[in-house]
């Protein structure tokens, strides 16, 4: 008895998926969704600061690079690289629509070790990451999506690159650039960081259910 | 020289971003090892880039939202319907305008609308008339309802049998 299977989405490489999905397969769409959903949504989340709206533009996100699929070309940029500048140009609109920039409040982010254990620390180090916060919002935008894509989505310099359009060497650069910044921004103003959160583990994932 | 000094530099923080995100930072090493180790800019940077890193764990999105979208856009998974999307949006008004929004933009991408539960989506789908003149009913119909209970009551309290059994 043949066994009949469906095609292994699950095993194809991203071109292969998205070449499927231009011709209507909405499995091998439905693939890529579950690739790059919560790396979407991370970066929309950090963008916008709060999760409805970050579900909305994720949302917006997915809508258009489906309609919009026949015309990306892989030659071009990775896919990955395409939906985050889909991404990226919905939330400048966002902003621009909005005139605003949010940020994640910071209650949500401080490491639960140390509210547990060292409780008296915890008003210097928000004190401590509020003006890092603060300096961070000050960045221009390609810094600011720098760090995310590095921090947050554990991007590799070259995939960075790709999105942003720049070589390896020139997000190193922007790299230094950056963090020089903040040492001046956070040195003007008398601040002198130190790596006490950085002895206490990176929090887990952050979940928004229902 | 001044160039070179800083592809130096600009290395070694790849190298600590590296480690963060690898979990296995040691950084008097990578200082030594990078002959930077009385180089307090260099400290300062990577330990702003630890701080920075910390402030930025990576978020989940919710279920709901991730089965909801999963659905709209693949027509797989299992639908979730118009109310509990809105409990998931702790119903306010920003949250219903930016569903309507949604439904625009999904209309206009060629995809489905959100489903609505069964009832809702029968109202839903009747003309603007019917849906007036079927609210007016429903409305008659709980005072009519309410008025009899009312009126059963007051009879029932003025009634001869009732008027001897508090006699």
């Amino acid at each position: 008895m043949v066994e009949i299977s469906g095609p292994d989405y699950h095993n194809m490489t991203d071109a292969r998926l998205v070449r499927l999905a231009s011709d209507g397969d909405k499995p091998a769409f439905g693939e890529l969704y579950e690739r790059y959903i919560t790396r979407i949504y991370n970066y929309v989340y950090y963008r916008t600061g709060n999760t409805q709206d970050a579900e909305d533009l994720t949302a917006r996100v997915f809508t258009r690079a489906l309609s919009n699929i026949q015309d990306y070309d892989e030659r071009g940029v990775p896919f990955s690289a395409w939906l985050y500048r889909i991404a990226h140009n919905l939330v400048a609109n966002w902003h621009r629509d909005n005139s605003r920039r949010k940020i994640i409040p910071l209650d949500d982010f401080l490491p639960s070790q140390v509210l547990e254990e060292a409780p008296e620390m915890v008003a210097e180090l928000r004190e401590e990451q509020t003006h890092l916060m603060e300096s961070i919002k000050q960045l221009p935008d390609d810094r600011q999506q720098l760090l995310l894509l590095k921090f947050v989505e554990r991007l590799s310099n070259a995939e960075i690159g790709e999105i942003l359009g720049r070589t390896e060497g020139a997000i190193k650069s922007l790299y230094h650039r950056t963090l020089a910044a903040l040492s001046d921004h956070l040195g003007a103003r008398g601040i002198v960081p130190n790596n006490s959160i950085g002895r206490s583990k990176k929090p887990e994932p952050k979940k928004y259910s229902s | 020289m001044h160039e070179h000094e800083d592809v130096r530099i600009q290395n070694i923080l790849a190298k600590h971003a590296d480690a963060l995100i690898n979990g296995d930072v040691n950084v008097e090493a990578l200082l030594q090892q990078h002959g930077f180790a009385h180089n307090e800019r260099v400290r300062q940077m990577m330990q702003i880039a630890e701080q920075t890193y910390h402030l930025m764990p990576r978020v989940e999105p919710s279920e709901a939202f991730v089965a909801r979208l999963r659905h709209d856009l693949t027509g797989y998974g299992q639908p979730v319907t118009m109310l509990e999307w809105l409990r998931h949006l702790q119903w306010d008004r920003a949250a219903f305008e930016r569903t309507l929004q949604e439904q625009v933009d999904r209309l206009s991408a060629g995809l489905p609308q959100i489903h609505l539960d069964k009832p809702l989506d029968r109202f839903r789908h009747m003309p603007f008339g019917m849906q007036v003149a079927a609210g007016l009913t429903i409305t008659a119909g709980v005072f009519w309802i309410a008025s009899r209970v009312r009126r059963d009551g007051l009879l029932a309290a003025y009634s001869p049998r009732a008027s001897e059994q508090s006699a």
